[in-house]
């Protein structure tokens, strides 16, 4: 019968395993031509990659290289330029928009760029075929289109709608390869996608890497699309890193050239090194925030939740939390967000004294001495949905104890995941929930301040705003709009509906030997097409 | 031939209560692929329910059940809600780095695990022997990500060979601390007495009588570290940015993508019901007093 | 020497409340991520808590944690374990069946459900916890028991006229023990692990009760520029364990009696 007879069998096991770790990691390299290639590093892996389906911003930073949108954004002047659509021009009653598109532009797979071709990705996003979760809703009032001619085409709305310039700039309304989109059907063009931008997608491995490689026909981009002169960046091989903790070691080492979201402690030790650089660009749109409930006891109260402001050192939390990158936010949008106000900025310094005093006229007393207030259920109890991204679970535990020196006593409910934090919040046993999104346009403000918005988790609900937030969004002068916004964060702010907390950072690591590698507008996308690399 | 029979039977029983079981389960966490995704989104209330009708979400739970058995009968696992692709796909794709990964930690495992175990256990009151255990005790206190993390900063070695190299010492510690711990018990025993009487050198006692007489002891520890590399790796695949079943199962979870949680634990189940029939099989390889029914 | 260290981690645990020189709970923006000082002893974490006294506060919690989801695990896998080597047929089976479905789930799965479904607290990763080290456990008893009933000196007894509970505790028993034991200290270890386990994958328990695990957790991603965060958590977790299991292989040499 077999033995295990002696060490040589030991060492026969070894070196086998030997072979099979060095098998296993020789085949995973691709053997390259030489290329001036870098590896970009993103921080989740979406679940899926369709620019017209998913809705996942991460998903921007591959395919803004891609695909080339009707319009563009200026990052520096937040003005509108010609992209695919060299000119357009907007009926009287706002509700038609004439595009005249650029000639000479072909798809990565030759397919000429026409108005079908527009069409033709219009007809996809809304197609319930293919339930889009963000770009048919950035398409807003959309009613339909009409082809004048080849390089003409009009885009009808049932209703003014404010964000449609700004919608079609976004990635997710990037003009795809009519071919390529019939060819592959709904769920197989996310591994095959054909765009018309500087960079061509090579391949898409879910999970592990995608692939871009540089477009050389391509001469129609933005006027801010400038090619360096030299070490343009010829192949991108994009990888993911969920963890953080390994985000600035994998860069250290030269495992990526770019990586984004570096821990902000991570990121200071950095600050010396002429090795990398850090890139901040702020994103606009909600800043991190946490919003107050108004459809349950105690938070019901306006008091009460000035109460909670003035007792939550916002700033103090921020500055140790991020190290001086990113900036406390003063209410509902970021500061970089187009139409701003910082008028609420001093609204409610930090002054515990002075939430105590507000709080005691609401009526509460501290009859058994153990610091908090009294209710008849017990100790006043708040509770806080806290998810386990961002920074919030720390914030959560600063706000316990915070509030704890007023009276306050905090309970934080700990969600594992979104679903649970969305079914969490149907049940509306919550005083406080952390959100935030993103976007240029605020218009998306409305669907969390409506009375009837999707996303109205603070149950807030008063004619007046929502009448400000409709016109908002239809009016198209800026001034008019400017003015609007600043009523509706003031009165946000006045209300005490949030807690704001942080404008949103991201802090990008980046190579030395990476040159001029901007971001553009929304912050999160990199415009790969200006970079060099200098290995 | 009949034991053979009675573990392909068991095989299937098992894999079926596997895949029963994980079905309800994931039933019990709150929320639904689509409204997770409808949420994100801020898809209209009436979308989310129509979404869901077309994927059958809204049935009865038992007719659910029935309709994804029936599927698996026919060998269909389904299509992942939330990224439309085909959940065999799925599994394919990262099973095989999976495998890889988990074929190399457990070579490593078992070679390591038997090297340190019988260090640790054959010289009980000497220096050497102890530091050994100390060694094995302090690996066994030792959590994975920590490990892991500090391997990965040190950038030693940062890819698949660093995941598989940390996972195997880790595999390993149960390992040798189970061997170590029969080799120490068994160390009076009289056939070792008899074999030093025959003039056999000291090196063939211990491998070819002390360990292999020991050996089986291992069997149950390296089956469970098996199952472990299969399935239980997410941590390990995070810390090295490695694409792997754990990921696409800790995902599947978080997004409620039902069909890929499911087929991914009837997956598993399968390999269990394997696992443990290779088990059965070394234990009696190394021990053939088992090879009678047990009491 | 690990039994040294045992009391020193048990005095720890136990009486570390009683000596804490601050507040664990107590927030200070101002001094996020101190180093050791004459203050703070051993520095302050992200949120300028004293972390000397949430050492000695999350002992308990920690030591809680561990011991209860081992229970869990060492008890029902104890009693699976016997069922599938002492039993009727069909219990046989059963038990087998119910090892292996136990072994297909991951295990922080079984652990995200009780706490989604009972509330994300302590007493939930207990039991969630636990039923994950319950079929490691009843593997190894399984098959101990099985591979010991087949020596001679069993049947002999059998031969002999030995009842069941006489060959199990006086027989069996002693003869497993030393595997048993190992295998019992390897659950605890797992134990105390995998809940630092779920925080590092965001699915932990309350978020502010110190605990040993979760601070290691929490403080691995300050461990480049604040490592006293996770070491200070970290080195009393790792020697309570490998203490444990020290003592453990200990206790099973002095407790083997019968030269089989």
């Amino acid at each position: 019968m077999p033995t295990l007879r002696n060490i040589n069998d030991l060492s026969r096991l070894v070196l086998l395993s030997i072979v099979i770790l060095l098998v296993g990691c020789t085949s995973d390299s691709n053997s390259q031509p030489v290329v001036n290639r870098i590896v970009y590093g993103l921080t989740l892996s979406p679940s899926g990659f369709d620019p017209h389906i998913h809705q996942s911003s991460e998903i921007g930073i591959v395919l803004r290289q891609v695909y080339d949108t009707l319009v563009y954004r200026d990052p520096q002047t937040g003005q509108f330029v010609s992209g695919l659509a060299e000119s357009w021009t907007i009926s009287e009653d706002q509700i038609v928009y004439t595009f005249t598109l650029r000639q000479n532009v072909t798809f990565h797979d030759g397919t000429a760029f026409t108005a079908q071709a527009v069409a033709a990705n219009l007809n996809r996003i809304v197609s319930a075929e293919t339930r889009s979760q963000n770009a048919a809703a950035l398409l807003g009032t959309y009613d339909g289109y009409t082809i004048i001619d080849p390089f003409t085409i009009e885009i009808r709305l049932s209703e003014p709608y404010a964000p449609l310039l700004d919608s079609l700039s976004q990635f997710y309304l990037g003009m795809a390869s009519p071919t390529a989109l019939a060819t592959y059907g709904v769920e197989r063009y996310q591994f095959n996608q054909v765009g018309t931008g500087p960079y061509r997608f090579i391949e898409y491995i879910p999970d592990d890497h995608l692939i871009l490689r540089r477009n050389p026909d391509y001469t129609w981009g933005p006027s801010f699309y400038q090619a360096p002169s030299t070490g343009m960046i010829d192949e991108v091989e994009f990888r993911f890193y969920r963890d953080p903790a390994t985000r600035l070691a994998t860069l250290e080492q030269g495992g990526a050239q770019v990586m984004g979201e570096i821990p902000p402690a991570d990121a200071r030790t950095l600050v010396g090194n002429s090795a990398f650089q850090i890139i901040t660009t702020t994103i606009p749109g909600q800043p991190d925030q946490i919003l107050l409930n108004t459809q349950i006891a105690p938070t019901n109260n306006q008091t009460f939740r000035q109460a909670l402001m003035l007792g939550t050192n916002r700033t103090g939390m921020i500055d140790s939390l991020y190290q001086g990158f990113s900036v406390p936010a003063t209410g509902a949008l970021t500061s970089g967000t187009q139409f701003y106000s910082g008028a609420s900025a001093d609204r409610y310094p930090f002054n515990s004294q002075q939430a105590r005093a507000l709080l005691s006229t609401l009526g509460y007393a501290d009859t058994n001495g153990d610091g908090i207030w009294d209710t008849s259920d017990g100790d006043l109890t708040l509770k806080m949905l806290v998810p386990p991204w961002g920074e919030f679970r720390q914030i959560s535990q600063f706000l316990q104890d915070q509030w704890h020196s007023i009276g306050i006593n905090l309970e934080l409910i700990s969600v594992p995941d979104f679903s649970t934090l969305m079914s969490e919040i149907a049940k509306g046993e919550y005083h406080l929930v952390a959100f935030n999104s993103y976007g240029v346009d605020p218009a998306f403000l409305k669907s969390y301040y409506a009375s009837e918005g999707s996303r109205n988790f603070s149950g807030y609900s008063n004619s007046e705003l929502d009448a400000l937030l409709n016109d908002a969004g239809r009016q198209l002068d800026p001034t008019i709009r400017a003015d609007l916004y600043t009523r509706i964060q003031a009165a946000i702010m006045e209300q005490a509906l949030i807690i704001p907390l942080r404008d949103r950072v991201n802090l990008n690591g980046v190579s030395s030997k990476v040159v001029g590698l901007k971001y553009d507008a929304y912050g999160w996308y990199p415009i790969l097409y200006n970079a060099s690399y200098i290995p | 031939m009949i034991r053979f029979c009675t573990a392909l039977l068991r095989g299937l029983i098992s894999v079926w209560l596997a895949v029963t079981a994980a079905f309800f389960l994931l039933r019990i966490l709150p929320g639904d692929a689509v409204q997770a995704q409808a949420a994100q989104a801020g898809m209209a209330s009436s979308a989310v329910e129509e979404r869901r009708q077309a994927l059958g979400l809204n049935r009865p739970l038992l007719e659910q059940y029935g309709t994804y058995l029936g599927g698996i009968a026919q060998g269909d696992l389904g299509v992942s809600i939330v990224s439309s692709e085909n959940v065999s796909q799925i599994l394919w794709s990262r099973g095989v780095g999976t495998l890889r990964l988990a074929l190399s930690a457990l070579v490593l495992s078992i070679g390591i695990g038997i090297g340190l175990g019988t260090a640790a256990g054959i010289s009980h009151y000497s220096i050497s022997g102890r530091l050994w255990r100390e060694g094995i005790d302090l690996l066994i206190a030792v959590p994975i990500y920590i490990s892991g993390t500090l391997m990965v900063m040190s950038g030693v070695i940062t890819d698949g060979l660093g995941a598989a190299l940390v996972l195997g010492l880790h595999s390993a510690a149960p390992i040798a601390n189970t061997l170590s711990l029969a080799l120490l018990n068994e160390s009076g025993q009289g056939y070792v007495v008899v074999a030093s009487a025959k003039g056999l050198s000291d090196w063939t006692i211990i491998w070819r009588h002390r360990v292999r007489a020991v050996l089986h002891t291992i069997v149950p520890v390296i089956s469970i570290q098996t199952g472990f590399l299969l399935g239980g790796t997410v941590i390990t695949e995070t810390i090295f940015s490695q694409s792997g079943l754990g990921q696409s199962l800790l995902d599947g979870v978080m997004r409620r993508d039902y069909p890929v949680v499911q087929g991914w634990v009837l997956l598993m189940a399968i390999c269990q019901a394997v696992i443990y029939g290779l088990t059965e099989m070394a234990g009696y390889w190394l021990d053939p007093r088992q090879r009678g029914d047990a009491v | 020497m690990a039994r040294r260290f045992c009391l020193v981690m048990a005095f720890i645990i136990v009486v570390g409340r009683l000596i804490s020189p601050y507040n664990p709970l107590t927030t200070r923006p101002e001094m996020s991520a101190a180093p050791p000082s004459t203050t703070f002893a051993l520095g302050t974490d992200a949120l300028g808590r004293d972390v000397l006294s949430r050492v000695l506060y999350g002992g308990g919690t920690t030591a809680l944690l561990g011991s209860g989801a081992a229970f869990i695990g060492i008890g029902f896998g104890l009693l699976l374990g016997t069922l599938q080597v002492f039993g009727v047929p069909v219990v046989r089976h059963a038990a087998l069946l119910i090892e292996i479905v136990l072994l297909s789930l991951p295990g922080w799965l079984m652990a995200l459900v009780f706490v989604a479904g009972m509330g994300a607290s302590w007493k939930a990763v207990i039991i969630g916890v636990g039923m994950t080290q319950i079929a490691p456990f009843s593997r190894v008893v399984a098959m101990t028991f099985a591979h010991i009933s087949t020596h001679l000196y069993v049947t002999a007894a059998e031969a002999g006229g030995a009842s069941m509970g006489y060959l199990v505790r006086y027989i069996i028993l002693p003869n497993a023990s030393p595997i048993l034991i190992a295998a019992a200290c390897a659950t605890l270890a797992n134990g105390l692990l995998f809940t630092s386990g779920l925080t590092f994958l965001g699915l932990g328990g309350a978020a502010n009760t110190p605990e040993w695990g979760a601070m290691l957790a929490e403080g691995r991603l300050a461990i480049r520029y604040a490592p006293w965060i996770a070491l200070s958590a970290g080195l009393p977790l790792v020697i309570l364990v490998a203490s444990v299991n020290a003592i453990g292989r200990d206790f099973s040499l002095r407790g083997w009696s019968s030269s089989g």
